[in-house]
């Protein structure tokens, strides 16, 4: 296992010790290159700061672009809370295909359907262009 | 209500949208190197590929042969964690005896290189294309192609783009109109 995996687990343990909800998040963007498809997992304090790690692959890939494996961290700031909705601002920082360093900015808004259930609509600045994403959250802690 | 926003937001990411066609008019003022819109974008793929168009105002003469010559960039990227007059690829372009021509135009450890590509049309929509691979740079030019060796740089890291800039010394002699538009 190398240090960066051991630094990551760390962090992400300590997140959770501190946190109030742990939240998984699958869901899709569009993008200006296709579809992706991303699988999150966040934990929330109480005050709803948010850390958590994702996955994100395309699920058609565009004319010139392969593969498009985009694996990073994600950080949410709370800007609204109410029982109905909550908006997020968000920040998405990891690499693409092993290699490319981007930092990738949004806003989501989260709308519960029950009390562990709900569903995600995000926009975030990806490629030069805006993307849309919807996501179903779960929180199971 | 909340099934219906769900419906919606279905329906919206599964219309069916094959590519995006949106062309960026990046314009360089008169006595200035810069461009605007100013862009921070990092690349975020192997190529680079997108359709460039200029107008009459690429047309200039600055009544001077060397000044003439100085190449004016068009688009590119700075390569890994490098600033860009360290290691970095871009198509760049002049008006010189009366032709639009096309360069490579890199830095590769420190060191300039520069190839000339071919002439393009005024009015006319080109498509260019910067592959990076482990070794190299291949430019790409409708059918016309030029390697530049890569220099010792890293593999993962910010890639940053760099947008149109006239010179070379001199700045732009009157407005300057290009049109991008980047190919996914």
């Amino acid at each position: 296992m190398d240090k960066n995996t051991v630094v990551l687990i760390a962090l992400l343990f300590t997140i959770q010790a501190q946190s109030q909800n742990i939240v998984v998040v699958p869901g899709v963007e569009q993008t200006v290159t296709g579809m992706q498809y991303s699988v999150t997992g966040i934990a929330f304090t109480k005050k709803l700061w948010g850390a958590g790690a994702f996955y994100q692959n395309s699920i058609r890939s565009g004319e010139t672009s392969s593969t498009y494996s985009f694996v990073g961290m994600i950080l949410y700031a709370p800007i609204v809370n109410t029982q109905r909705i909550q908006f997020f601002g968000t920040v998405r920082t990891g690499v693409i295909n092993k290699q490319f360093v981007t930092i990738v900015p949004g806003v989501e808004t989260h709308i519960p359907v029950s009390k562990r259930f709900g569903c995600i609509i995000g926009t975030g600045y990806r490629m030069g262009y805006p993307s849309l994403s919807a996501k179903l959250y779960w929180k199971f802690l | 209500m909340k099934k219906l926003i769900i419906v919606a937001i279905t329906i919206l990411l599964i219309s069916c949208e094959e590519k995006w066609d949106l062309f960026r008019t990046f314009i360089i003022p008169q006595g200035k190197h810069y461009s605007t819109p100013r862009i921070m974008e990092a690349l975020q793929s192997e190529t680079l590929s997108f359709v460039a168009v200029f107008d009459e105002s690429a047309i200039y003469d600055l009544h001077d042969p060397y000044l003439q010559s100085n190449k004016n960039k068009l688009y590119g990227f700075a390569d890994c964690n490098s600033q860009h007059q360290e290691n970095s690829a871009r198509f760049a372009w002049q008006w010189f005896n009366d032709h639009l021509e096309i360069w490579a135009y890199c830095y590769v450890n420190g060191e300039r290189i520069e190839k000339f590509i071919s002439i393009v049309d005024i009015n006319t929509e080109n498509e260019y294309k910067i592959q990076l691979t482990k070794t190299s740079y291949i430019f790409t030019l409708n059918d016309v192609t030029e390697i530049v060796e890569r220099g010792n740089v890293c593999n993962t890291g910010v890639y940053y783009k760099l947008w149109p800039y006239f010179g070379g010394s001199v700045p732009a002699p009157h407005k300057v109109s290009i049109k991008i538009k980047d190919l996914y």
